[in-house]
């Protein structure tokens, strides 16, 4: 296996409203920045992984003509069971580590403000015809994730004794990082009083545990160590990544409901890792939903399984100047919907000392964690090579 | 037609294939039947072309007491449906008589703010429209 680098991040411009963007654009104005960052040329890559919904994204080799790439010697398309976007970014740890290719580019383009949910989030006409559970879903008036998203509340709070304002926490986090974001669609503070007050979707998810639908992409470029060394930006290595299911994985109905595939996806990670989880220094989770993000800061071992309300600690922990910077960007609630590439290229431009006003001093360690149910991904970006 | 297809639309229908067939077949004369398996008695939901204990193609549909407890549930408040009017309750069920089985419902015949986990409760069956009916939980 060949140590990896992420050499270049790069995005778009992330917007709501407007005339509807060109996905093919978006994806190729992020790809373009992203190779710029990291010094290289279409003559340079080779490979290129993009995840998407189906029609929300441009596929892999149309963004390969408009970047002028000669050929490509591995791509893939990757359509939505994975752990969202930063799917893109391991599949091309997967081929560079491997040697199967040197420079890769990857992508997450969404167009979903502007309506372009993608092929496989459309709603199927009635009657509902489906591969999975989700069709059975779908006859109780469960369209999409927020009443699964719902229960798992409800149940977290039998189980574990949270309290609402746990979930409050998060939301309140974002916007007090996203005020320091100038990509950032939602920059206004909300406090925990907006959050409490904010319209019941699916009892007791409020509206402001949702993320924003935006417009927009991101993209990075991810080389050899060998070859990242070479380049004008400092290397953000990958120093580890896991996937991880759980047993008879499914959105609602499989074994482990409150957790779904994290916990087993933060094993393998740590197993992999030259590092723990003490000599991490920010946290970039995934926030679709402001439930996923405490099961991966449980699941990454942060604190015990249960024991997030008393870890974040009113929410000192993560907010700015805290000893655990929780997703600096304002993530997916406030800077938008980049279906959690954008968690990976916040982390890299954080370890880079780019971050401007909402730097986390010193940083050297990120840990990423995407998706939930049976998609959960996981990867710990550094400056170091390797850890102790 | 066409308009009232658009603002009357009919509530989502179950899909039927040669795996799940049993259980909607058995639903259609108000039983409650999961899968099982014929060679370690494994009951499997949603179905399965191969039983997830023992990966016994000997799979069965057993009828079961349709009683159990809530695990989780969620008031919806929004509409995210037009067949759906909104408060309605979405809850998943333990089944009392089925280890490791739990089923999407919706708990009828009662408040939404009066349920609660480990409520226990008891199979219907509701006609969604045009004689299909499928299975829903109320109070016990």
């Amino acid at each position: 296996m060949r140590k990896v680098a992420v050499s270049g991040v790069g995005y778009s411009e992330i917007t709501r409203g407007g005339i509807t963007p060109s996905p093919e654009r978006l994806a190729l104005i992020a790809s373009k920045n992203a190779m710029r960052d990291a010094g290289v040329t279409g003559k340079d890559v080779d490979g290129i992984f993009e995840y998407s919904f189906g029609t929300d994204s441009p596929m892999c080799t149309y963004v390969q003509k408009g970047l002028g790439i000669d050929n490509l010697v591995v791509y893939q398309d990757i359509m939505g069971s994975g752990p969202s976007g930063l799917a893109s970014a391991m599949a091309a740890y997967m081929a560079v580590a491997s040697g199967m290719c040197e420079t890769a580019v990857v992508y997450r383009c969404i167009t979903q403000a502007a309506g372009n949910t993608g092929t496989i989030a459309a709603v199927p006409p009635p009657p509902a015809p489906g591969p999975n559970g989700m069709s059975e879903a779908l006859i109780y008036g469960v369209q999409a994730l927020i009443p699964s998203m719902g229960m798992r509340m409800q149940r977290r709070m039998h189980e574990y004794g949270a309290s609402i304002e746990d979930w409050g926490h998060i939301a309140v986090n974002a916007r007090k990082w996203s005020a320091d974001n100038e990509r950032a669609v939602l920059r206004k503070e909300v406090t925990m009083e907006d959050y409490l007050n904010s319209r019941m979707l699916a009892e007791p998810l409020h509206l402001l545990d949702c993320d924003l639908p935006v417009n927009g992409a991101c993209a990075a470029v991810i080389t050899t160590a060998e070859r990242a060394a070479d380049l004008p930006t400092e290397p953000v290595y990958i120093d580890s990544m896991a996937f991880g299911t759980g047993s008879r994985p499914d959105w609602s109905l499989g074994d482990d409901f409150l957790f779904g595939g994290t916990i087993r996806c933060g094993e393998t990670l740590w197993e992999r890792s030259s590092f723990t989880p003490d000599d991490v220094d920010l946290l970039e989770l995934y926030d679709g939903f402001t439930h996923i993000t405490i099961s991966w800061v449980e699941a990454l071992k942060m604190c015990g399984i249960g024991e997030f309300g008393d870890w974040v600690d009113g929410g000192r922990t993560i907010n700015p100047g805290g000893r655990m910077p929780l997703n600096t960007h304002g993530g997916q609630l406030a800077e938008g919907r980049l279906h959690g590439l954008a968690h990976l290229t916040e982390a890299v431009l954080q370890l880079r000392g780019e971050c401007g006003p909402r730097q986390v001093p010193g940083a050297t360690v990120a840990a990423i964690g995407n998706a939930h149910g049976p998609q959960a991904g996981a990867m710990i970006v550094s400056t170091e090579p390797s850890g102790a | 037609m066409t308009a009232d297809l658009e603002f009357n639309p009919p509530r989502p229908h179950p899909y039927y294939n040669d795996v799940s067939e049993g259980f909607w077949e058995a639903a259609q004369k108000r039983t409650l039947a999961i899968q099982q398996c014929a060679d370690c008695a494994t009951f499997i939901h949603y179905p399965s072309a191969l039983c997830t204990n023992c990966q016994s193609e000997n799979l069965g549909y057993s009828e079961v007491s349709g009683r159990g407890t809530v695990y989780s549930f969620a008031i919806v408040r929004h509409g995210f449906h037009p067949a759906f009017t909104p408060p309605y309750v979405i809850a998943l069920i333990d089944l009392d008589d089925a280890p490791g089985v739990r089923m999407y419902t919706n708990i009828v015949d009662v408040e939404p703010e009066a349920v609660r986990i480990d409520m226990p409760v008891q199979v219907t069956f509701e006609d969604i429209g045009d004689g299909t009916l499928i299975p829903q939980f109320m109070p016990a």
